[in-house]
């Protein structure tokens, strides 16, 4: 513990910075203004870098240094740019940019070392400006090397010139770590408060295109095509099979023959409907880490079983967020996958019946028929799956009676055209229906060992009211195309971005098509670790906010922590941190000389098989003891005295000689034979 | 790199190893079975120090002083003390040359590298102090002109333990001076066995060849210097230093002049032991000769010095 505290103090230069501390300088800030340079426009990235070129001209070629009426110059056509490209000086934006163009005026102008001090807190103040826009794991690693990078400039400038180099690494290193506890100190007690006092960072508040409270046929579309990750989930026990895998969002019972929504009417006769079912088999627990989507509704796995606690229950067993989900949020859920549902009031039955638009002649006719055979359910999915339907993403436009149109014309579409169309056929048929919006299935990270769902998994399958047995699941999408289900919708997506028909695949066939390229599977394989160090990252450390604190301290025997005493125990943690510190230094004395110690551990050894050092005999005279009691023992005690006698008494200082003593001191064994025979360091 | 252990602790100057051995070898002729006290009355000369040889008559105190004068290639003097020396007959005399019409000064017999002042303890406190402020300034001076004495220079004082009535015993202060006090002993028997056999003890001197001169002595004695005393080292110097000043059977503790002392014989003994660093071993070897004499115990029925210094050097541990 003392050891880790402990570090070497050097007195301050007592002259200018050289050339190399200059270029160090630079060099940090290089990188300090490459974290901001995707936000910044290029004027600004240019202009700083040629304020930075300039310094190196004058540090290593003995360049002018640019005179008074220049340097002011520059700064007024700075904050004219800055005015100019934001409006105002004030804000994120135009503060970091103003700060970056500081940078560079101030390392420009450098005279003293007191400047050089100065560039150096500016440039830890720029790398801190990263996170007002970025809080991800990348953001912060590369702020984490930007802050090493500085540091190490710093202590450049702060040593002697001729101190080598690796040292000051060294050095640098060794103080960023003895810098830990007072990171963790002041991230598990700095108050946090709700919202955030500059502004959330940009990403937190990306609202994604998720899915609309409207469905017409076709809609999908731009989600098909968005690659973003909707929201992840980890199980507690075993994860579902995929065909289980259906991730609820909303239920639409509205239709207007065309678009389906929830309608202000639907409500109405839909509340009547109780929260209630009977789970068959083992729930599901998982939670559910979902994506800032900007609007309230929330997934879970059919059926959820409860309700979290940040949403509320609406009826067809949809949950709504108590607030818009601007945030990332994480929620505990159940399900059960398997269940029974048998309550539906008349009215309830009347809207779930209802059609805006008669159906066509043809409609009509195929209804009749499978309203006279045994299962019009089972009849349809036939019809489905035996007549020339086929899933495809790009599906040809559809004339003015869609129904009709889609199932005696086009006959192409994906989930949307499926689910519209059955739920459409099914009211005409008698059998209540109704749309319900979600994803289906998800990619399994092995990394995390977690589920993945993205965008492109969204999904809409219907559900059907048998009497006797309640809402009743149908996917027609299934009936069309079973590789949507049984592979997801990435594997999908590949079997037809090689020109395959889902429907139609041989097991093998497609196997074969997913095989893919090794380098394309080492890239996924990769993209999952990244994956699951993000949602780690997101899981563990962004997700500390007021609320955790909150608990921390409570658990600490804070009842109501006020924000002064969060204060005052932040200030007494880094005090007491610091005083264990300050000891340490000044105790240095203490310090067990490495080679005194080794020498004292390699005396045990001996000691322990009966040749004891007395205490005042010297190193020579306990040589001469050991080779005439143990001839067999004096090689290894020969170089060890000897190495310790140059060390202690000869006034030699290498060391790779007391890393060499320490080595043999190891690997001694007064047993007589040596542990290990590989090479000394 | 494997060794570099122990070959780096060797000397790394083979030639001054190389005549110090020689040295040691060639006294070794004369005085037989003494090897010890050769060594030790060598260091003593080579830390620069004088030295004080304690024991009783016909041991050889005289011989070894001789030996060493002859062996080192130095100009020796002996002078013997009695009650009646005065301070001129040690150090010369001015004498008014009429020739010249000036005092002329005569060098006493002070004027040599190695002075044997055999039983110095015969001789009155006025005369031993010419003496031993001669050995302290390395100069005399006589009817206000200095003289410098020759360089280097020694004094090896002789003393008869016993048979002290009509003596002035060296009082402590005194002692302090000399930075070695040795007593020779008994030879062994096959020592004195050989010293039997062999021939005149004179004779022998005689035909001593020298190993060295004064210029190259003084060379020897830089070597000294150049002996690398860690501060490890010194961390045991002082432990021994300050154990005296807190034991309470010592009369009184060690003063700094005897540490530095030890420290440049510790130096000189481990150059005689070709190495070029001084060890605890070395202090431990010239401790005894180096303290003994400077310590007094508390009690009056205690252990001579020397075993004084065993018992101390048994007690501190080295750090």
């Amino acid at each position: 513990m003392t050891r880790w505290f402990r570090l070497r103090t050097y007195r301050p230069p007592d002259r200018a910075p050289d050339r190399h501390a200059a270029n160090g300088l630079l060099l940090s800030a290089v990188a300090a203004l490459a974290l901001h340079i995707h936000r910044q426009p290029l004027w600004l990235s240019l202009g700083v870098c040629g304020m930075l070129a300039w310094r190196y001209l004058v540090e290593n070629y003995s360049w002018r240094s640019p005179g008074r009426l220049l340097r002011w110059g520059l700064l007024i056509a700075a904050l004219v740019a800055v005015i100019n490209t934001y409006g105002t000086l004030l804000g994120r934006e135009a503060g970091i940019s103003l700060l970056a163009l500081l940078v560079g005026l101030k390392i420009l102008e450098i005279r003293s070392l007191r400047d050089y001090f100065v560039s150096v807190f500016l440039l830890y103040f720029l790398t801190l400006g990263a996170f007002l826009f970025s809080q991800s794991l990348i953001t912060a690693a590369l702020a984490m090397i930007v802050a090493v990078v500085t540091t190490a400039a710093l202590v450049r400038l702060s040593l002697p010139n001729t101190f080598p180099a690796s040292e000051g690494v060294r050095l640098t290193l060794a103080i960023l770590w003895r810098a830990i506890p007072i990171m963790l100190l002041l991230y598990l007690l700095f108050p946090r408060i709700q919202g955030s006092l500059w502004g959330l960072p940009g990403d937190a508040f990306a609202a994604r295109t998720g899915l609309s409270d409207t469905v017409v046929p076709g809609s999908f579309n731009a989600l098909s095509s968005d690659d973003a990750v909707a929201f992840r989930v980890h199980f507690t026990g075993p994860a579902p099979p995929a065909h289980q895998l259906y991730w609820r969002s909303l239920v639409l019972s509205h239709t207007d023959g065309t678009a389906w929504s929830r309608s202000g009417a639907d409500r109405i006769a839909v509340n009547t409907e109780a929260w209630r079912f009977r789970g068959d088999g083992p729930p599901v627990s998982y939670t559910v880490d979902y994506e800032a989507t900007g609007h309230h509704w929330l997934v879970a796995l059919d059926l959820p079983a409860m309700v979290p606690a940040t949403a509320i229950a609406h009826p067809g067993f949809v949950l709504e967020a108590k607030k818009r989900v601007e945030q990332r949020i994480h929620y505990a859920m159940r399900s059960y996958p398997a269940h029974d549902i048998s309550e539906l009031t008349p009215a309830a039955r009347e809207f779930h019946l209802r059609a805006p638009r008669p159906a066509s002649a043809r409609i009509q006719e195929l209804v009749d028929e499978w309203r006279r055979g045994s299962d019009p359910v089972d009849a349809a999915l036939r019809f489905f799956n035996e007549q020339d339907f086929h899933y495809t993403l790009s599906p040809p436009l559809l004339a003015d009676d869609t129904l009709d149109a889609f199932m005696f014309g086009t006959r192409r579409g994906y989930c949307e055209h499926y689910a519209t169309a059955f739920a459409m056929l099914m009211r005409h048929t008698g059998i209540p229906s109704r749309l319900v919006v979600g994803y289906q299935g998800g990619v399994w990270n092995d990394a995390g060992d977690y589920l993945v769902v993205r965008q492109t998994d969204a999904h809409a399958w219907t559900e059907v009211w048998r009497d006797g047995r309640g809402w009743i699941r149908v996917d027609p999408t299934a009936a069309v195309a079973p590789e949507r289900i049984e592979l997801g919708m990435t594997a999908l997506q590949a079997l037809l971005a090689q020109g395959a028909l889902p429907g139609e695949l041989e097991a093998a066939t497609i196997r074969a098509l997913l095989e893919g390229r090794w380098l394309a599977r080492q890239w996924s394989r990769l993209g999952m670790y990244w994956d699951a160090a993000n949602t780690a990252w997101n899981r563990w450390v962004m997700a500390y906010g007021p609320a955790r604190q909150l608990r921390l301290l409570q658990s600490l025997g804070f009842e109501t922590p006020s924000w002064l005493q969060v204060a005052t125990t932040l200030f007494i943690g880094i005090g007491a941190l610091l005083l264990v510190l300050a000891a340490t230094l000044l105790t240095k004395r203490d310090k067990p000389d490495p080679v005194a110690a080794s020498y004292r551990r390699f005396c045990a050894k001996l000691g322990r098989s009966g040749l004891a050092r007395h205490a005042h005999e010297g190193p020579m005279d306990f040589y001469q003891r050991i080779s005439a009691a143990r001839p067999e023992l004096a090689p290894d005690c020969k170089r060890i005295i000897g190495l310790y006698i140059m060390l202690r008494y000869g006034g030699v200082t290498r060391p790779d000689f007391v890393d060499q003593l320490r080595w043999r001191v190891r690997h001694f064994t007064a047993a007589g034979h040596r542990a290990a025979r590989t090479a000394p360091p | 790199m494997m060794d570099a252990g122990l070959k780096k602790v060797e000397i790394a100057h083979q030639g001054v190893a190389a005549a110090l051995e020689q040295i040691v070898a060639e006294v070794e002729r004369v005085i037989f079975g003494k090897g010890e006290t050769i060594r030790l009355a060598l260091s003593c000369l080579l830390a620069r120090g004088h030295l004080l040889i304690e024991d009783i008559p016909g041991v050889g105190k005289t011989t070894l002083a001789h030996a060493l004068a002859k062996v080192l290639g130095l100009q020796f003097s002996r002078i013997q003390f009695t009650s009646d020396l005065l301070p001129a007959d040690i150090l010369g005399v001015s004498v008014y040359d009429t020739d010249r019409q000036a005092f002329r000064f005569h060098p006493g017999p002070i004027f040599a590298s190695v002075v044997l002042a055999d039983e110095i303890n015969r001789a009155t406190p006025k005369a031993q102090s010419a003496l031993l402020e001669a050995m302290e300034e390395h100069q005399v001076t006589a009817e206000g002109e200095t003289h410098a004495l020759p360089q280097p220079f020694f004094v090896i004082a002789t003393q008869n333990p016993r048979h002290q009535i009509g003596t002035f015993p060296l009082p402590e202060s005194q002692l302090d001076r000399f930075l070695m006090r040795l007593d020779i002993g008994f030879p062994n028997q096959e020592a004195e066995r050989k010293l039997l056999r062999s021939s005149d003890r004179r004779m022998m001197l005689e035909a001593l060849p020298p190993s060295t001169d004064a210029a190259r002595f003084t060379a020897l004695q830089r070597s000294v210097d150049r002996v690398a005393c860690s501060d490890a080292l010194l961390d045991y110097v002082q432990a021994l230093l300050s154990a005296t000043r807190e034991a309470g059977w010592l009369l009184h503790g060690l003063s700094p002049r005897a540490g530095l002392s030890l420290v440049r014989a510790a130096k000189a003994w481990a150059l005689l032991s070709s190495r070029e660093l001084v060890l605890p071993e070395d202090v431990q070897a010239v401790a005894p000769a180096v303290f003994g004499h400077r310590l007094q115990a508390a009690s009056d029925d205690a252990e001579d010095g020397n075993a004084m210094v065993e018992r101390l050097l048994r007690l501190v541990a080295i750090p």
